[in-house]
């Protein structure tokens, strides 16, 4: 019996943790972290599996030690087999407006990608049913499993690169297998498959199998293909992959936003791509900064011209650009925040003689830190805080980062910084600039809505804003602009060619000078704004422009439905780069969920012999169907709301999934205990008052205990999640036991469509927390359980 | 792109991306003499040859990285640039004429990318117009 319980132990970690590494991978090869489907996913090879086991449960059982380590073993197999294919399927996902099939390609990835979750679950699944007298001990060691499988996937992830940490889960199936396949029948011809399948893992598998193949579009690919780059430096983390690129005959030469009026080149630069993309840039810095003078000519040098000897806070400062940007134009001290410990250790260790130790220079301090939790717990207040350019042009510019969660823009971002300004300080934030304009006009309604929640009424004197050709820089001011400020943007945009977007008492002749649009577009946009026709913008305006929020934190979608027609019919003309493909990729995500879950968990139920009443099906069905809704809307909202907390989406994904796997196995095993009449009904009732208290105050304890490390803050969400979890692994198995005594037959089925309603919901709580918010999510959860307790009394 | 920088007999054209030969030998045409820069070998000896073998001797080509212009012939009353840049070399805004046009599309590769037109005035203030959205081949690399 231990040996099965260690068996199911090491599945159980594997299975999690390939769910965390096929997250990390589809980061870097594709672009967002497509935590929804993966775990979709994983819950449709769990769905699936019941599905099977239900159907063939007689002979599985008799068979039950070689059933488990087959399958165990073709989860290992599994495991590289679909990791291998799955990059291989053509996908582009900058294709889907062009190219229908890519749709197909997506649901061909989804479908590789569901066969070892199934194996998995499998395995699980078979204990669970063949072994219930230890049902409990296994259900703790399953659980356990998850927790342990999270947390050594992201301690693997610190130390081997994400292709490497593959072999230890591989590893790991493997020992499942034979651990569950001694003394079984087939133990000989296993042991020697096992032998074999490790022999050509470690031994005989070609070497580019394992290697990641990036879309040929992300930002790294490209620069590769520029004659005699190369890559000098790699460094993984479960942050990130950083790559440094070296790119000697042509240039990296990146300066956003520099003025057409220079006569300054930027100096040599390394490349450093985060997952591939998001290039930020090393420059060769030798204590001259005279060499540097293309610094004082881009639009993000406009605050300085401002302000004199300020203290500065970069935010994002990656590979030290906008600390040199603040050290040429004057800063006296700069504090430099930035997330990664490992491209702070490339600027100040393995490239320390290029970067001319910038980060060791004595006006400057480097924070590992996220940004929003560093500036909730500094005291310090700024001169100016500074926000660069952290992602790429090309990615801005069509929707990879749609539905990529930044907590950086949002109003609430916003106002924290402005709280830690000296009374006369500003918050400086550059951006892309695209056609038709998009996150300038939604960064100026979010700063709007910024200074108006923070009762400033004449928002309007506080902002100003200039624009390159590509880049626009926003100021937000402290207080109101004086005569003398307005001036000196003025003349700033003057002597640099930039165009005036917006300052007060602008007239319109100042806009739309230098770089020419057909229109004064972001000028009548800002002017909109701050009149009082931003409700009637927002709402006419062909993108969503409507202020982020910590509720909303998608400042990159800009997808409108109502856009949706026009855009398509331009597609062939020009307009398909108007589409923001990652939003109809979650679209399409939720469809594909919706048939495979169907085709895979529903329909092969309809074999089971009905014997329960009629007219009771329905009933039944739809409080299971409900219970999967709930559940996955909380999680997937937690694991969102999280990010904030926990400064990554990997972190988050973590910590809540298996925070809610743990407690909620531990309260459904606890369920039992429940001798009340309608137990369902208390249940849900707690899991209302646990949300609606931490709907109300999750922002408050975020923003308290921000600034803790990153072990504290783990333990601390997890002691959070820790009574809902616990109350939400309630309702299922009091279902069950009620079925149990009414309608046996129907438990298959309760599996199959709880299993089906997690599957889509996976994917529809995101779509729905882009569209409504995470508040709604969760509310929308709460009417789900509140029903799901009124359907329970109906059967 | 020809037309955007509306050419007259007497201008001294700079076209950065040899490539082929094909949009050097158009201006040729139209305008006293072009000056082309190639930075890959193979494109560079090519399309000089034939554009030697078609007989264009207003047309004087040079292997090396456009991104730094050619200073030596400068200032030009136009400049054409064939492959994109993630941004606009200063070196060509310098060599560009007060009154001349220089036509780049300028962004990502594969991304949408901006044709840039950029126009310096007699007072050599700089205004530019962003024409169409296009896609060209990176500055170097796939051929």
């Amino acid at each position: 019996m231990r040996r099965l319980l260690f068996a199911t132990l090491f599945v159980s970690a594997a299975a999690i943790g390939y769910e965390i590494l096929l997250m990390r991978v589809l980061s870097i090869v594709q672009w967002h972290h497509f935590a929804y489907m993966i775990i979709s996913l994983a819950l449709l090879g769990y769905g699936a599996s019941g599905t099977f086991i239900a159907l063939f449960r007689k002979s599985l059982e008799r068979h039950f030690a070689a059933a488990f380590a087959t399958s165990a073993l073709l989860f290992s197999i599994a495991m590289l087999v679909c990791f291998v294919l799955g990059q291989r399927v053509p996908f582009n996902a900058l294709e889907v407006v062009w190219d229908r099939r890519q749709f197909l390609n997506l649901s061909i990835i989804y479908l590789i990608f569901f066969v070892p979750f199934f194996f998995a679950a499998c395995c699980i699944g078979l204990a669970f049913t063949c072994r219930q007298a230890y049902i409990s001990r296994i259900y703790f060691f399953d659980l356990l499993g998850a927790g342990l499988g999270a947390i050594l996937i992201i301690a693997t992830l610190f130390v081997l690169a994400p292709q490497n940490a593959l072999l230890v889960l591989i590893g790991l199936a493997v020992i499942a297998s034979a651990l569950a396949g001694f003394g079984s029948a087939i133990q000989r011809p296993l042991v020697a498959l096992q032998v074999v399948w490790l022999a050509f893992v470690l031994f005989g598998m070609p070497e580019q199998w394992l290697g990641l193949r990036l879309s040929e579009y992300k930002g790294l690919s490209q620069a590769m293909q520029v004659i005699d780059s190369r890559t000098v430096a790699v460094s993984s983390s479960p942050l990130g992959l950083l790559t440094v690129v070296e790119s000697p005959t042509i240039p990296f030469r990146h300066a956003p936003g520099l003025s057409f009026g220079t006569r300054h080149v930027p100096p040599e630069q390394l490349g450093v791509f985060t997952d591939g993309d998001a290039l930020s840039v090393i420059t060769r810095y030798d204590g001259d900064m005279s060499k540097l003078g293309y610094l004082g000519e881009v639009t993000a040098a406009l605050p300085y011209g401002l302000l004199d000897r300020p203290q500065v806070l970069v935010l994002g400062a990656g590979g030290g650009s906008d600390v040199l940007l603040a050290l040429h134009n004057g800063a006296s001290h700069v504090d430099a925040v930035e997330l990664n410990p490992q491209m702070i250790e490339l600027v100040r260790g393995t490239y320390a003689d290029f970067s001319g130790r910038v980060y060791e220079d004595p006006r400057v301090t480097v924070y590992r830190r996220e940004a929003r939790g560093f500036v909730a717990q500094r005291k310090q207040r700024y001169d100016l805080i500074q926000i660069g350019l952290l992602d790429s042009f090309g990615a801005s510019g069509t929707g990879v980062q749609s539905l990529h969660e930044s907590y950086l823009y949002t109003v609430e971002g916003l106002q924290e910084y402005l709280a830690h300004l000296e009374p006369n300080g500003m918050l400086a934030i550059t951006r892309w600039l695209k056609l038709p304009p998009r996150d300038s006009l939604k960064l100026f309604a979010t700063a709007v809505e910024a200074l108006r929640v923070s009762g400033i009424d004449e928002s309007g004197r506080r902002l100003a804003v200039i624009r390159s050709w590509n880049t626009s820089t926003l100021l937000i001011k402290n207080n109101e602009f004086t005569h003398q400020d307005i001036a000196a943007v003025h003349e700033f945009a003057e002597t640099h060619s930039f165009d005036t977007v917006y300052y007060p008492g602008m007239p319109k002749a100042d806009a739309n000078r230098f770089n020419q649009l057909e229109q004064p577009y972001l000028y009548n946009g800002a002017m909109a704004l701050l009149g009082g026709k931003a409700d009637d913008l927002l709402e006419r305006y062909k993108f969503h422009i409507a202020p982020a929020t910590d509720n909303q934190p998608y400042f990159f979608h800009f997808f409108k439905w109502d856009s949706m027609r026009e855009v398509m019919a331009l597609r062939k003309r020009g307009g398909a780069g108007l589409i923001e493909w990652g939003y109809l990729i979650l679209v399409s995500t939720v469809i594909q969920a919706v048939i495979a879950g169907f085709v895979l968990i529903l329909m092969p139920l309809a074999r089971i012999k009905r014997t329960w009443p009629a007219g009771t099906g329905a009933r039944m069905g739809s409080y299971f169907f409900l219970l999967g809704l709930a559940f996955l809307f909380v999680e997937m909202a937690f694991i969102q709301k999280f990010i904030l907390f926990l400064s990554h989406p990997l972190y988050s994904v973590a910590v809540v999934l298996s925070g809610f796997l743990v407690f909620a196995g531990i309260g459904s095993a606890l369920s039992a205990r429940l001798t009340r009449r309608s137990p369902v009904a208390y249940v849900a009732g707690a899991i209302a008052a646990i949300t609606i208290i931490y709907v109300l105050l999750l922002p408050l304890v975020f923003r308290q205990f921000m600034g803790l490390a990153d072990v504290a803050k783990i333990i601390l969400s997890i002691v959070l999640i820790a009574p809902l979890a616990f109350c939400m692994g309630m309702p299922f198995p009091l279902g069950l036991k009620r079925l149990a005594d009414r309608a046996p037959d129907f438990v298959p089925w309760a599996w199959g469509i709880n299993g089906f309603a997690s599957v889509i919901s996976a994917a529809l709580a995101t779509l729905l927390a882009i569209e409504f918010g995470f508040t709604a999510v969760l509310l929308l959860a709460l009417l789900f359980y509140a029903s799901a307790a009124v359907a329970i009394r109906s059967w | 792109m020809t037309d955007l920088i509306a050419p007259e007999t007497s201008d001294v054209v700079l076209a950065i991306g040899t490539g082929s030969g094909y949009q050097a030998a158009v201006l040729a045409e139209l305008v006293d003499h072009v000056y082309t820069i190639e930075i890959i070998e193979p494109l560079f000896s090519s399309a000089t040859a034939r554009l030697d073998r078609l007989g264009y001797d207003n047309v004087t080509t040079q292997l090396g990285d456009g991104y730094y212009g050619w200073e030596q012939h400068a200032p030009f009353d136009a400049i054409v640039v064939t492959a994109a840049a993630s941004h606009v070399p200063p070196p060509l805004i310098q060599q560009l004429k007060p009154g001349g046009r220089m036509v780049i599309p300028v962004g990502g590769r594969w991304m949408t990318q901006q044709l840039l037109l950029i126009e310096k005035t007699e007072q050599d203030k700089i205004i530019t117009k962003q024409v169409a959205a296009v896609r060209f081949v990176p500055l170097t690399g796939e051929h």
